[in-house]
């Protein structure tokens, strides 16, 4: 098992290492100069060449990037074009937040999402199977921030019940998780049905209920546990289309994370501040797969030895 | 990563549980497509056997709900293409009083300048169609290459290919969109191109997957055996047997594109503000949610029910196309 995580933490080098090249050719591809964003357009050639020396703009930009990669390892992602603080603090201020709304989120996808999946395929081709199938295509095919919108009006507007939008209490988080969490809710729901639809047909489950096994019983402790296994897997995909989600979600629930900030720096064209925040979220995702990686070695042994 | 050998181990299983979530924008209901691979066109064998998709046609003739969705997007598209002819009102003009709710004269109302709403979803419609359609034939046209050239040549140049392709993947979701909006700048054609070039892994790593597995049929080796070209093979021995997936996956990548430009509008990146797109109303909707709930309903509903229909669609073609899948 130890060599199974060596292995896989190893191969997460190079991927972390492609995204901050990516990263930061984007920087440098973009028009706009950094130095004009900073300085403003009225700033003289020679305070403009200055500031430019300053920053290392001049050196080859192989050697800016392993600036930037030194910085990096060492926490440091420069300052921010607008604001001037570190970019590190700033993200860090605000990341909590949007771990804490993706958690949210995926904690109420993968609880709507096992159950709904488990009852379809116990109930399959009957209404509640249909029923469930038509609200996760439904699901699907909602765009998150309407049906935030949606429950706005009914819950904070009409009904009064949950706050409009900010980050103060639990009652702010209703209603931005469960926009963030629909997508993948509806994807594990189908999942978790056709996993657990095809355990079913295999032959130990067979053999449990010709040992006259109740449904129930070759449901849960036979079926189940199997059927769950690639469940685990796209749930750190959809984390990933979760943490991307949330910068959507923030901007309508003014829900002060990275979502929001990265919107408000992009249009600023503050890149310093963008490769922060893309190389955290990038981070992030890059680790909740490779956490999954592991449980996934855990769950099925055949994975460990395999390779 | 796991991508890689996930779609280098794509031997049809039959379950339903595919890599489709991970695949572009993390549209949705792309279970499966990873098991289409390589099982629907059976030419192989008798040389003169009927193509694939007389037989995958008449399957989905069979399919009302199918029939249905094909039928209700053929009509979205109608109402799109002659939206000057529908709208009653120009979208752009101002034609009432502010914020009027649904009447007579305004079936869906007004919205905050007294433009009528209904006419300017069906132009929105125009927005939504074209922008899906256009970056997913990007992704496609992009992706698709690649995955062929992957597979076929393999070695080098296929590691480097999926290399790079991992590392976009490694790019949650919409993050690489807007990654490359950060770029290009905020626009509704930008906006096409990111969400384009950000789902080209899930489309080279599904045709690379089938091309290797078409690539073991015997008349490819015949073929080349008969001094047939690389291009050649490629273009009339491989494609056809990557087509059905191919299909599927593009299908719901349009639903996927239409709901990723609207988020990107919704937050300011996409169409600027005269622009009567889906997103966009309803970004300006969220203004008014207090006052007028008609401002925020309708632009959502004519999303949902678009990419619900194409949606099922999708699933429809899929059944269709790989009817191993229905148990």
């Amino acid at each position: 098992m130890s060599q199974y995580i060596a292995g896989r933490l190893l191969a997460a080098i190079p991927v972390l290492l492609g995204i901050s090249v990516f990263v930061f050719f984007m920087a440098h591809l973009a028009p706009g100069d950094p130095v004009t964003i900073m300085l403003g357009l009225q700033a003289d050639a020679e305070q403009m060449e200055r500031l430019r020396e300053e920053l290392g703009l001049n050196d080859p930009l192989p050697v800016q990037y392993f600036r930037f990669l030194s910085g990096a390892v060492r926490g440091d992602l420069g300052r921010s074009l607008k604001s001037n603080r570190l970019v590190t603090q700033e993200i860090t201020d605000r990341f909590p937040r949007t771990i804490q709304l993706a958690a949210a989120g995926m904690g109420l996808a993968i609880t709507i999402g096992v159950i709904a999946g488990v009852v379809a395929a116990a109930f399959h081709r009957r209404l509640t199977d249909t029923a469930t199938m038509i609200l996760a295509i439904l699901g699907v095919s909602v765009p998150s921030f309407w049906l935030g919108l949606m429950l706005i009006y009914l819950f904070s507007v009409r009904l009064r019940w949950l706050p409009v939008a900010g980050a103060d209490t639990w009652r702010h988080l209703v209603l931005p998780a469960f926009s963030l969490g629909v997508l993948a809710a509806a994807i594990l729901a189908r999942m978790t049905r056709s996993g657990v639809l095809e355990v079913l047909r295999q032959d130990y489950v067979r053999t449990a209920r010709a040992k006259g096994l109740s449904e129930r019983v070759v449901l849960y402790r036979h079926a189940l546990k199997n059927a769950l296994i690639p469940v685990v897997t796209i749930v750190g995909l959809q984390f990933g289309g979760l943490l991307g989600g949330t910068v959507i979600i923030e901007t309508l629930f003014a829900w002060p994370g990275l979502g929001t900030l990265a919107i408000t720096s992009i249009l600023a064209r503050d890149f310093p501040m963008v490769q922060g925040i893309v190389l955290y979220l990038a981070l992030g995702y890059v680790l909740v797969n490779l956490a999954v990686d592991l449980t996934y070695g855990y769950l099925d042994p055949r994975i460990r030895y395999r390779r | 990563m796991k991508h890689r050998t996930r779609a280098e181990n794509m031997v049809p299983t039959g379950g339903g549980d595919g890599t489709g979530g991970s695949a572009g924008e993390g549209t949705g209901p792309m279970s499966g497509v990873g098991n289409l691979v390589g099982t629907a066109p059976a030419t192989g064998a008798e040389s003169r056997a009927r193509p694939w998709y007389t037989a995958a046609a008449r399957r989905f003739a069979r399919n009302p709900t199918g029939l249905l969705a094909l039928g209700c997007l053929l009509a979205f598209i109608a109402s799109a293409v002659l939206a000057p002819l529908l709208a009653p009102h120009d979208p752009l003009d101002i034609s009432g009083e502010r914020l009027q709710p649904p009447s007579r004269e305004h079936l869906l109302g007004t919205d905050e300048l007294g433009r009528d709403i209904l006419s300017r979803i069906l132009y929105g419609g125009r927005v939504s169609l074209q922008v899906g359609i256009i970056a997913v034939v990007i992704a496609l046209s992009v992706g698709g290459v690649l995955g062929l050239v992957a597979a076929y040549w393999e070695g080098r140049l296929d590691g480097v290919i999926m290399r790079v392709m991992d590392m976009m993947l490694a790019f949650p979701g919409i993050l690489l969109a807007l990654v490359i909006i950060a770029v290009l700048g905020p626009s509704l054609f930008n906006v096409m191109i990111a969400i384009g070039i950000a789902s080209i892994p899930a489309y080279t790593r599904l045709v690379r997957g089938s091309t290797l597995s078409a690539k073991q049929n015997e008349y490819v080796e015949a073929a080349r055996a008969l001094g047939a070209g690389a291009w050649r093979i490629i273009f009339r021995h491989l494609v056809p047997n990557v087509a059905a997936p191919v299909i599927v996956l593009s299908t719901l990548g349009v639903a996927g594109a239409i709901l990723a430009t609207a988020g990107l509008s919704f937050i300011g990146l996409g169409a600027p503000p005269p622009t009567p797109e889906w997103g966009a109303m309803l970004a300006t909707a969220r203004n008014y949610i207090r006052r007028a709930w008609w401002l925020a309903t309708f632009p959502g509903l004519a999303i949902t029910i678009t990419v619900l229909v194409i949606n099922i669609l999708g699933d429809a073609l899929r059944d269709a196309l790989d009817p191993r899948l229905k148990s």
